[in-house]
């Protein structure tokens, strides 16, 4: 899905140039789930934005969707296949209910009324708004706001949807609902970027990449990163219960690939 | 000087919908106090009642210093790193210390002693802008600014939410130490995991009632309790629960130190060749399945509804005609009468358009403030009054030649708020861009301005909520004052810079949205909505002509 090696980005200030990815390699295959991590201001966003086409490439090559980025009428294309779901619940609904704001992505594309009005219909019935399409977009709460997002995507048909934190600003209940609609949609075949701080939603993803000052500090199973890598400690992260207990097992000679991840690995193996 | 607090029978209404009802608390000295409940169950309204910062509608809340002490309360609302006002570190600390009458000479002492407990050193911050802070400073200087004025009781509304593990982490220990110190706490939040083996004392709220109120442990222990008010109890308690169960565990843990220390004696050797573990994904695929419907009962407005959507169906450009024809005659109006008539006409649509009257004083309560605010600048004279209060001095024509410029200003505001409350984007955006397109012969992009035009009325709502927002935390600050206070020169100054960062802020990240759904406005469009003039829309275009004349003959006349 997203081929990038040796990418690099700077902000300009003045005639300083201020690095903000450095060297970052990170390759995506289709129907993947990666969850991507790394402190505020580590340049996460940053890079996420340059796989749909929001960010150029300083250096390096990046291709997303067998499209070259570097390619400005590709960065505009990789837009039918690559979509975001951002952090910020208020910030990025165009229209005034959720039937126009989805129909807003949809009106770009040149698609007929009737074929419009069908896909607006299938998606918001697919994250659960369908009884919500009239409403006033203020009314609704920040979990469903988000989950308009996803619809918004969805419209688009798009193969991969990068979530970058976009439960951070929710309540338990709204972060589990969002989590569970981007879970069903990769069971169904869509590349899922998932970006965090949540250190138990890493342990529960298939692959974790960890970012730091632009850089890339890992990339590989969380297993790996969380009982036999310095780095969780480095960066000040405090286990999560399940890995604490991991980390008592592993003191008592278990193998690595009997630790656990989650909740239910512990009970599977206790 | 620590401070206990008691509330006593405390209801909360918002509009007819109670918030709080009958709420009954007692938090001793020195304590911390978990305040936990999910999103609208009552628990940021209680937070802002035991601050002080709204009255209640029934019962009180008793604040007991020591002898002589006045109250003093501190808040940090969530999220207050968008409720920055000063332009460096000092100053912002600064401001509420003088709003608490701490004379000049103590100030300096005391911004030093309230950054170095919040780990921020004088040195190096005290002259840096608040704004360029990371997230995790500027949530640490806003409890600075909170401690500094020596409160017996800190109230925190999340104080974790959306921070990094490692500034997470660095504000639990914070939190600590300020216990430590012998403050009161009362601390709302979800994250039960890290605050609930802190507490002395756990008040769970419940749709406006309190739902539990004791010890922290028991509470983390008891699932179902938890669950039923919709909460997610703590990992390590949850964990604990399964190993006791299978017989790993002598008793509940109430921390997780508690749980590893209980564990640690009775872990199984590692297994000679056991089955493996779950992979992620099978963990996953048995994970249990979404919940279908996890709506929340949906409020409809049922008898408004058909009014409203008369007002939808006709066609946007008749209404956009209505309101710039409206606009003009207004502003053309130099006398009482026709003001006063528009008035009438206008409250009369707003009334048929089915929009309900805390919308609407909701939209208005900061306009009516201001230009109060304003009238009684402009009847202010000091040569020749005609009315005096005290030192103050206004005149007869002033006070007039004020009104009608207020009167006007809000007719005005009042026609826009009627067209955006009875069309949606869409259609505004397709009928302003129907009648801007002769301009693309000019070279102009009607396509990206009907667009901006748009999007900027929708957020009219938006801005004004975090106007008062912002409001709620500068009064926070300083000693509680209430009504026209509020909009003193000063106070309006302080909340123009957060106000514009938050805007600039926001429309860089909707311009991000909007690029990223590929708008392009080179590209030909398909419109979801179309425009469709029908026989109704051309009797509302006669009655709109017809009303403008008609006012526009009486401000001639009259």
């Amino acid at each position: 899905m997203i081929t990038a090696q040796n990418l690099s980005l700077f902000f300009r200030d003045g005639q300083y140039r201020l690095p903000v990815l450095q060297g970052i390699s990170i390759p995506i295959e289709r129907g993947e789930w990666v969850a991507l991590t790394g402190a505020n201001g580590c340049g996460k966003s940053s890079l996420i934005r340059l796989f749909n086409g929001l960010n150029i490439p300083a250096g390096g090559s990046l291709t997303a969707a067998g499209l070259n980025l570097r390619s400005p009428e590709n960065r505009t294309a990789v837009k039918q296949h690559i979509q975001l779901v951002f952090q910020n619940p208020e910030a990025q609904n165009v229209g005034s209910t959720p039937y126009e704001d989805v129909a807003f992505g949809l009106e770009n594309r040149g698609l007929s009324p009737g074929e419009m009005e069908k896909r607006i219909t299938r998606v918001l019935q697919q994250v659960g708004l369908a009884h919500k399409s009239e409403t006033d977009i203020s009314a609704l709460s920040g979990g469903e706001r988000q989950r308009l997002a996803v619809a918004c995507c969805l419209a688009l048909q798009a193969e991969m949807i990068i979530f970058d934190e976009a439960t951070s600003m929710l309540d338990p209940a709204g972060r589990s609902d969002i989590l569970d609609l981007a879970r069903n949609l990769w069971r169904q075949g869509t590349t899922i970027l998932w970006v965090t701080q949540r250190v138990e939603e890493l342990a529960e993803s298939p692959r974790v990449a960890v970012m730091g000052q632009g850089t890339m500090l890992y990339d590989g199973d969380p297993r790996t990163l969380f009982y036999s890598s310095e780095l969780p400690g480095q960066l000040g992260w405090e286990p999560a219960p399940v890995i604490s207990i991991g980390r008592l097992l592993q003191a008592k000679g278990w193998p690595l690939r009997l630790l656990p991840l989650t909740e239910q690995e512990l009970e599977a193996i206790l | 000087m620590s401070m206990s607090i008691r509330a006593e029978k405390i209801s909360f209404f918002y509009d007819t919908a109670a918030a709080l009802q009958d709420i009954n608390l007692e938090i001793s000295q020195g304590t911390l106090t978990v305040l936990c409940g999910v999103t609208g169950s009552g628990k940021s309204t209680l937070l802002r009642v035991l601050a002080g910062l709204a009255a209640p509608a029934a019962g009180r809340v008793v604040y007991a210093a020591g002898p002589g002490d006045e109250p003093n309360v501190s808040i940090v609302f969530q999220q207050p790193e968008t409720q920055l006002f000063a332009g460096n570190v000092h100053k912002e600390i600064e401001y509420g210390l003088e709003q608490h009458g701490v004379p000049k000479a103590q100030r300096a002492e005391r911004i030093r002693s309230a950054l170095s407990k919040v780990g921020l050193p004088y040195e190096s911050f005290a002259g840096r802008s608040p704004f360029l802070l990371s997230g995790g400073e500027k949530r640490r200087l806003c409890i600075a600014a909170a401690i500094a004025t020596q409160p017996g009781l800190l109230i925190l509304d999340e104080p974790t939410a959306g921070l990094d593990p490692q500034a997470a982490q660095a504000l639990l220990t914070l939190v600590q130490e300020l216990r430590a110190g012998g403050i009161t706490l009362i601390i709302g939040t979800h994250d039960l995991d890290s605050f609930l083996p802190l507490a002395d004392q756990a008040v769970v709220m419940s749709q406006g009632s309190v739902h539990y109120d004791g010890p922290a442990a028991p509470l983390a222990a008891d699932h179902l309790l938890l669950r039923s008010a919709g909460l997610e109890p703590p990992a390590y308690s949850r964990i604990g629960h399964r190993l006791r169960r299978q017989g790993l565990l002598a008793e509940q843990p109430d921390s997780l130190d508690a749980l590893l220390a209980g564990l640690s004696l009775q872990l199984p050797p590692a297994p000679a060749e056991a089955g493996r573990p779950q992979t992620p994904e099978e963990a996953q695929l048995e994970a249990p399945p979404a919940n279908d419907n996890p709506e929340a009962p949906v409020r409809e407005h049922s008898q408004t509804a058909p009014r409203r959507r008369f007002w939808q169906g006709l066609d946007p450009r008749v209404k956009w005609l209505g309101m710039v024809l409206g606009s003009l005659v207004v502003l053309g109006m130099n006398s009482l009468t026709p003001l006063l008539l528009t008035a009438a006409l206008v409250a009369g649509l707003i009334g048929t358009a089915g929009i309900s009257w805390s919308r609407t004083a909701r939209f208005f309560r900061p306009f009516l403030l201001m230009f109060l605010f304003l009238w009684l600048l402009s009847a202010l004279d000091w040569a020749s009054p005609d009315i005096t209060l005290g030192f103050l001095g206004f005149s007869s024509a002033g006070i007039l030649r004020g009104g009608l410029n207020v009167l006007r200003f809000l007719l005005l505001i009042a026609l826009g708020f009627l067209f955006t409350e009875t069309t949606t984007g869409a259609p505004l955006r397709e009928a302003l861009e129907w009648a801007i397109a002769p301009l693309k012969k000019l070279g102009i992009r009607t396509r990206g301005w009907s667009l901006a035009v748009s999007v900027t009325l929708q957020f009219v709502p938006w801005i004004l909520g975090k106007l008062s927002q912002l409001q709620l935390a500068l009064k926070s600050r300083g000693r509680l004052q209430r009504g026209p206070a509020r909009w003193s020169p000063r106070q309006i100054s302080l909340l123009i810079v957060p106000l514009l960062i938050l805007v600039i802020g926001m429309g860089d990240e909707l311009a991000t949205a909007v690029e990223s759904r590929g708008y392009d406005p080179q590209k030909a469009r398909t419109p979801s909505y179309q425009l469709n003039w029908q026989p109704k829309d051309t009797l509302a275009l006669a009655s709109v002509m017809l009303m403008a004349a008609l006012l526009w003959w009486v401000s001639r006349i009259s």
